[in-house]
């Protein structure tokens, strides 16, 4: 599958896998991107197990970046979202996400005063080119 | 660190970002309290870390400094950086003084010099007439 890109870089259009294996397949073009996507499965698992099902990677990462520093992204939150489950872990979610190399937030949750969220930031893009992001389906990743 | 006066004025941008991001993620608590909690903790770990990088840099720029305090391995690398920007040098005037290509300097300072070889320091200190004085204590 050949992915488009625009001027800047970044996808001309969101890129859909269905799996996050896919990610090391598509998006592990080097060894610093594979080391990125490896560092960062304890934290998808963790995203798993606290019922999300779908996330999106974007920033640098989601460009043509040999070496982007991180992963930026979101995740999506059902309305269903289990908040007990969340403060039983005893942990912050975000500070442990960004241990593994993610840097996260809530889809739906407001960047500004402007109420933007998150996502919509990352649509927009840096450069107002309005990029593509990766979709995750967490769903359908198959367990070690 | 904050290497321009581009990069300064973003830095300003993305912290009164934070700032108002950090004031209406509370709405967000309606949905989930936690979640609200944990990204207005991290909204603030970062307007943190952008506030000490503009205070750095609002320190650094404000007089020509004659002594460059070393406090860390990482002052010692960025010392070039700072020695340019308290001395209100363009990277081309920079790259005129040591003799490096203003391409690599360019690079040199989006890595903290990090990735410079020691030879090259040496001569950049040397050409620029910064001497070093270090006291090493032992960690306890």
């Amino acid at each position: 599958m050949q992915l488009q890109y625009n001027s800047f870089g970044t996808l001309a259009s969101d890129h859909h896998l269905s799996h996050w294996n896919d990610v090391l397949k598509y998006w592990g073009t080097n060894a610093h991107r594979k080391k990125l996507i490896k560092n960062s499965e304890p934290a998808i698992e963790l995203l798993r197990t606290l019922g999300i099902k779908k996330i999106f990677l974007a920033g640098s990462f989601a460009s043509l970046k040999e070496k982007p520093g991180d992963i930026d992204g979101v995740f999506i939150v059902d309305d269903d979202f289990d908040d007990e489950k969340l403060e039983a872990l005893g942990f912050d979610l975000l500070e442990e996400l960004e241990k593994y190399g993610l840097d996260f937030y809530p889809a739906d949750m407001p960047t500004s005063k402007t109420g933007e969220p998150h996502i919509d930031f990352f649509r927009r893009g840096r450069n107002l080119e309005s990029p593509g992001l990766i979709e995750v389906d967490l769903t359908t990743t198959p367990k070690k | 660190m904050l290497t321009s006066k581009r990069q300064y004025n973003a830095a300003k941008l993305a912290a009164e970002d934070l700032r108002s991001a950090i004031l209406t993620q509370s709405n967000y608590a309606e949905k989930s309290s936690a979640l609200a909690r944990m990204a207005a903790n991290k909204d603030k770990r970062k307007l943190r870390e952008i506030e000490k990088q503009i205070e750095e840099y609002e320190r650094v720029t404000s007089n020509a400094l004659e002594e460059i305090e070393l406090l860390t391995f990482e002052d010692f690398l960025k010392a070039p950086i700072i020695y340019r920007l308290s001395n209100h040098m363009t990277i081309s005037r920079f790259s005129e003084l040591t003799g490096i290509n203003s391409r690599q300097i360019t690079r040199y300072e989006n890595e903290e010099y990090e990735n410079c070889s020691t030879s090259t320091l040496r001569e950049i200190f040397n050409k620029i007439n910064l001497n070093i004085s270090a006291h090493l204590k032992a960690r306890l």
